[in-house]
């Protein structure tokens, strides 16, 4: 089997590792208070999703 | 090779995996209302939906004068091992949701948890859970709106309201009380509204506003 001559420097695994990159999470708006929160979830402020409460004192 | 293969293995042996599942269907069952992780919530939808699916055939047919189906009840008694909620799912259960051609549980994602950053959702009843108030939805009508024509409502309903508010701005020293009562009053319902539905719109032009206020005193 083919194996590498050589191994890499840091330099060339850094300069690889250059394009990792994160990225932040798209964020919108609870259409019932107004606070930021990510899509398609339940509001950590007030608790509504798609007009319902989903976040109270039992669960 | 394991390409295409449906569901999830949530980490756990076949055996292990089924118990969880029945777990959590019994548990949906009897709360209607469970908290778990997203992949088990998602993973118990499908178990639970193909058992109610069958309590609610059961129960159509011997509403429609079939003898009791005995076989439903126990092929459903396999994983539901709880003979009350077994009695509850063929009667009370089933007939909430006979009307419904599938969907009857709703899965509402909650973001993550702090110890383990495990995506949590709620898995619950669709008939066990009705309650909505249309007010903190937003409209149909908004959501079908262009982002060019919601600043475009936005720059006007703004425009509209600098309007208003200039008068009464170089009219500030006359004694007439009644005016600015008006005017504040005018103000705050408008602003409110706009604050409320076009959040990343209304800065820029709420800021341009002051600008101007300044600029008349001045
Ligand atoms: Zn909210």
């Amino acid at each position: 089997m083919p194996n590498p001559k050589r191994k890499h420097s840091k330099s060339r695994r850094d300069k690889r590792r250059t394009h990792y990159k994160a990225t932040a999470p798209a964020f919108g708006k609870c259409p019932n208070c107004g606070e930021t929160k990510l899509h398609h979830t339940a509001c950590n402020a007030c608790g509504y999703y798609n007009g319902r409460v989903i976040l109270n004192s039992t669960l | 090779m394991r390409h295409n293969v449906e569901g999830r293995k949530l980490k756990r042996t076949a055996s292990h995996r089924r118990a969880l599942l029945r777990a959590l269907t019994v548990s949906l069952l009897r709360h209607k209302r469970i908290r778990t992780t997203e992949a088990k919530a998602k993973e118990a939808r499908r178990f639970a939906e193909a058992i109610i699916t069958r309590a609610k055939n059961a129960y159509l047919a011997e509403q429609a004068g079939s003898a009791t189906n005995i076989h439903a009840r126990r092929v459903v008694a396999r994983d539901i091992n709880d003979a009350a909620i077994l009695k509850e799912l063929f009667s009370e259960i089933a007939q909430k949701v006979a009307g419904r051609p599938g969907g009857y549980t709703r899965v509402v994602k909650l973001g993550q948890r702090i110890g383990d950053g495990a995506r949590v959702a709620i898995l619950e009843l669709v008939d066990y859970n009705t309650e909505r108030d249309e007010n903190a939805v937003r409209s149909r009508a908004k959501r079908m709106m262009s982002r060019a024509e919601r600043v475009a409502r936005s720059r006007a309903k703004q425009a509209e309201l600098e309007a208003k508010q200039t008068p009464a701005v170089a009219q500030e020293e006359a004694p007439a009380e009644e005016a600015v009562i008006e005017t504040t009053a005018a103000e705050t319902a408008p602003v409110a509204d706009a604050a409320t539905e076009e959040q990343p719109t209304t800065e820029a032009p709420a800021a341009e506003t002051a600008a101007d206020g300044d600029q008349a005193k001045g």
